[in-house]
């Protein structure tokens, strides 16, 4: 059951491994990300964001809110709990319905995008136990394990993710500078270390308490952006 | 996160508990056969405006605080049938302790069937220097009515802020429909940039569940403020988030509906 | 029988999720037909007529074709063109990929060519190339949705966001692609060339009316197109005049003939099984 012959003991999944994230974690792989924004087009229409520095400032609050919980999830769903469980503890970390609406779609096609590139049983299985998609994070790490990777990547995966989505997104609305937004980047990096490897031990937690051991943090403002950014009618990014 | 065991609180700290019991008293209104404070925490019966059938209990706080390392716990439990309106006298100020630790408050809600619950206390405000880890977990019942507000300010006025970790979770039928967590000032990384508070000092929510009757209602947020309506996933519930540059503000952002018992 | 409906009735209808004015199956929707025979040219005699690669080996699905094209060429125009020109034979669906999400669909709209639940928006995030190219996800949902919730269609279109020359189609998006410049851009366009004008399946050169008015020569255009595209098909057109549409509308239909006669559907002539057989 526990997919442990696939990766290495310490949730990273080594050498042999090593490009199956990269490919994963590539902001190229087709998986859907590339039209969503995670909140950031929302803030700079607010205003809040309109340099590298107000862009930084968001990006912290991103990853340690809404990045904490995703890579979490993704690594408990990597480490193999139940997946509907964490669905639905995904469901309960998410209070916006439009982020809910998104999260679905996106770990949709995420699967689409996974089944092609690394085909296995449980995979179809989760498309087929949620036709209507499963939360991002939970497909990520079901994803993690298919391609060899272990909890520690799929976290790390969804802690790269929950930033550099948003921070593309701002060179493209802002036109900043991409060389000062890959350097925000290389200054969050060891933070977003820091999350993936929290998650991964909350995760551990999560598989002797129940998903309810997996963290929950929120950000006010990401909520509010959500559902302001889903009823514009005209709008860049998807979310 | 929030509910791993803290160290014992050092001698000065204090605990407080009230426990709170709402039943039906058979005449059609409501008793309140536990009404208990521990410590400098009371609690009172009082009038309200809910009518007859709703029993009011007013929280007061007989000192200061709390202060850093006190722990607080407020538990109350709403039998089918009953309806139960809960106030405080005035807003919680947490303070600094002085060894640095933080101060503790959980509230543990339980809700039956067919019972009623308004809890709608005035705001915890976290005080320059101090550290609140504030736990509230709402067991409902399917069939339960709940209104509750939380509003947490940063800083009482004109002052730097305090800051405050608060987990909610809510239990709808036994299962998890809501569980955030929000870590709000010095300390938190990215709590005052534009993904979190972006410069507002208090933030809140309205949660109404309501069943049977239709979805449940509370007002749509205004335009243009940073606030959003909320339905939950699966259950009967609303939640109404805010954030505002201040404690009025953020009231008006976060109204009560009319009392559930009023005509 | 449609894929996503086969075999079993009581299959639960998918999450549909917000792209779109959320439809009420098909009870707009025309019934599907076969297009005329006699409109129909003989796919023998058509330049091209190999289909695309059909994705995912799906049999009994809608014919895809792709309108990619500068900003201002007529991409929408020729859209709605189509849809008024083939609504009446065909079940047609759209999807959009404007810049900014719903214009184009709005456009379109507002011109009556086809219900709103026919019409499906996509976000591109800024990125409009990728959308169509590079990560296909939103519109391969959009086009799938469309399909689940209407039932069988004979055609999707999907309009890129305008762009510039370098735009391109995935084979996993279209069957087939169509670029659509117009002479005002200059008649150096085709000289320039860039996938959309040298390997998009049909080249449509739009506005001719307005070449007097430009000065661009439209020989030059016809001579610069065929030496970049060889053998495929380039029309010139002006959807400005009755009927402009025609030779576009024809190709499609040209397109959607060697589909369905590759696809052994019944628009096939001597097709070898019931609608929905297996391959």
């Amino acid at each position: 059951m526990h997919p442990s012959t696939t990766r290495s003991g310490n949730g990273d999944g080594g050498p042999a491994a090593r490009t199956a994230l990269l490919l994963l974690a590539d902001g190229r792989f087709p998986a859907g990300g590339h039209a969503h924004s995670g909140g950031a087009e929302a803030a700079v229409h607010a205003g809040r964001i309109h340099d590298t520095a107000t862009l930084e400032a968001f990006l912290t609050g991103r990853l340690h809110t809404a990045g904490l919980t995703a890579a979490a999830l993704a690594a408990a769903a990597a480490d193999g709990l139940d997946p509907l469980e964490l669905d639905a503890a995904a469901d309960a970390r998410t209070p916006s319905p439009a982020q809910r609406s998104t999260s679905r779609r996106l770990g949709r096609q995420l699967l689409r995008a996974a089944r092609t590139a690394w085909p296995a049983p449980a995979l179809d299985d989760l498309a087929a136990a949620l036709p209507g998609g499963p939360h991002q994070p939970v497909a990520l790490g079901l994803t993690a394990t298919a391609a060899g990777l272990g909890p520690g990547d799929a976290a790390a995966a969804a802690a790269y993710e929950s930033v550099n989505g948003p921070a593309t997104a701002c060179v493209r609305l802002l036109g900043l500078d991409p060389y000062a937004v890959a350097a925000v980047l290389a200054r969050l990096a060891p933070a977003a270390d820091r999350i993936a490897a929290d998650a991964v031990e909350a995760a551990g937690d999560a598989r002797a308490l129940g998903p309810e051991a997996l963290p929950a943090a929120s950000a006010p403002l990401l909520d509010h952006y959500a559902e302001q950014h889903a009823s514009w009618k005209v709008r860049l990014f998807a979310s | 996160m929030t509910r791993t065991a803290a160290p014992a609180p050092p001698p000065s700290a204090v605990r407080a508990a009230v426990r709170i019991t709402a039943a039906p008293d058979g005449r059609g209104g409501t008793a309140l056969p536990v009404l208990a404070g521990s410590g400098p925490l009371a609690v009172r019966r009082t009038r309200g405006p809910g009518g007859p059938r709703t029993a009011q209990a007013t929280l007061v706080g007989a000192m200061a605080g709390p202060l850093g390392g006190d722990r607080l716990r407020i538990e109350a439990e709403v039998r089918a049938g009953a309806a139960l309106r809960v106030t405080s006298a005035a807003a919680t100020v947490a303070l600094p302790g002085r060894g640095g630790e933080a101060a503790h408050c959980a509230v543990v809600l339980r809700v039956e069937a067919g019972a009623v619950l308004e809890w709608l206390p005035e705001p915890v405000v976290a005080a320059a220097g101090s550290r609140l880890l504030a736990d509230t977990r709402i067991d409902l019942a399917p069939g339960a009515r709940l209104l509750l507000r939380e509003e947490h300010v940063l800083g009482r006025y004109g002052e730097e802020p305090g800051r405050i970790t608060s987990r909610l979770t809510v239990r709808h039928g036994g299962r998890t429909v809501l569980d955030q967590r929000t870590d709000l000032g010095p300390g938190a990384p990215g709590w005052d940039g534009p993904a979190v508070l972006a410069g507002h000092r208090a933030c809140g929510h309205l949660l109404h569940a309501a069943p049977g009757d239709g979805p449940p209602v509370l007002p749509a947020p205004p335009d243009g403020a940073d606030a959003a309506l909320l339905p939950l996933p699966g259950c009967p519930a609303v939640l109404l988030t805010a954030a505002a540059p201040d404690a009025l503000a953020l009231r008006r952002l976060l109204p009560a509906p009319a009392p559930a018992g009023s005509p | 029988m449609h894929r996503d409906h086969a075999d079993d009735p009581g299959a639960a209808v998918p999450t549909r999720h917000t792209w779109a004015p959320a439809a009420p199956p098909a009870a707009a929707a025309p019934p599907a037909t076969v297009p005329d025979p006699a409109t129909v040219p003989d796919p023998a005699a058509a330049p091209a007529p190999v289909p695309a690669a059909r994705p995912g080996g799906d049999r009994r699905r809608a014919l895809r074709i792709g309108l990619g094209g500068p900003v201002g060429s007529g991409k929408t125009a020729t859209v709605a063109a189509l849809c008024r020109a083939l609504r009446d034979r065909l079940s047609i669906a759209v999807v959009t990929n404007d810049i900014y999400t719903t214009e184009d669909a709005e456009f379109l709209l507002r011109n009556a060519v086809l219900p709103p639940e026919r019409i499906a928006a996509v976000e591109t995030g800024c990125c409009p190339h990728t959308a169509i190219r590079d990560d296909i996800s939103a519109n391969i949902e959009a086009v799938e949705e469309l399909e689940d919730a209407l039932g069988p269609l004979d055609l999707v279109l999907v309009e890129s966001g305008g762009d510039n020359l370098t735009a391109t189609f995935s084979q996993g998006l279209v069957d087939a692609q169509v670029f659509v410049i117009d002479v005002s851009g200059g008649d150096k366009v085709p000289r320039k060339g860039g996938p959309g004008v040298s390997r998009s399946d049909l080249l449509v050169v739009n506005k001719t009316d307005l070449a007097p008015l430009v000065g661009a020569d439209l020989g030059v255009m016809a001579r610069d197109a065929r030496a970049q595209r060889g053998d495929l098909p380039t029309v010139f057109c002006s959807l400005a005049a009755p009927d402009g549409v025609a030779p576009v509308a024809s190709w499609v239909l040209e397109r959607l003939a060697a589909w369905r006669a590759a696809d052994g559907g019944p628009g096939a002539p001597g097709a070898p099984g019931p609608a929905g057989a297996p391959a």
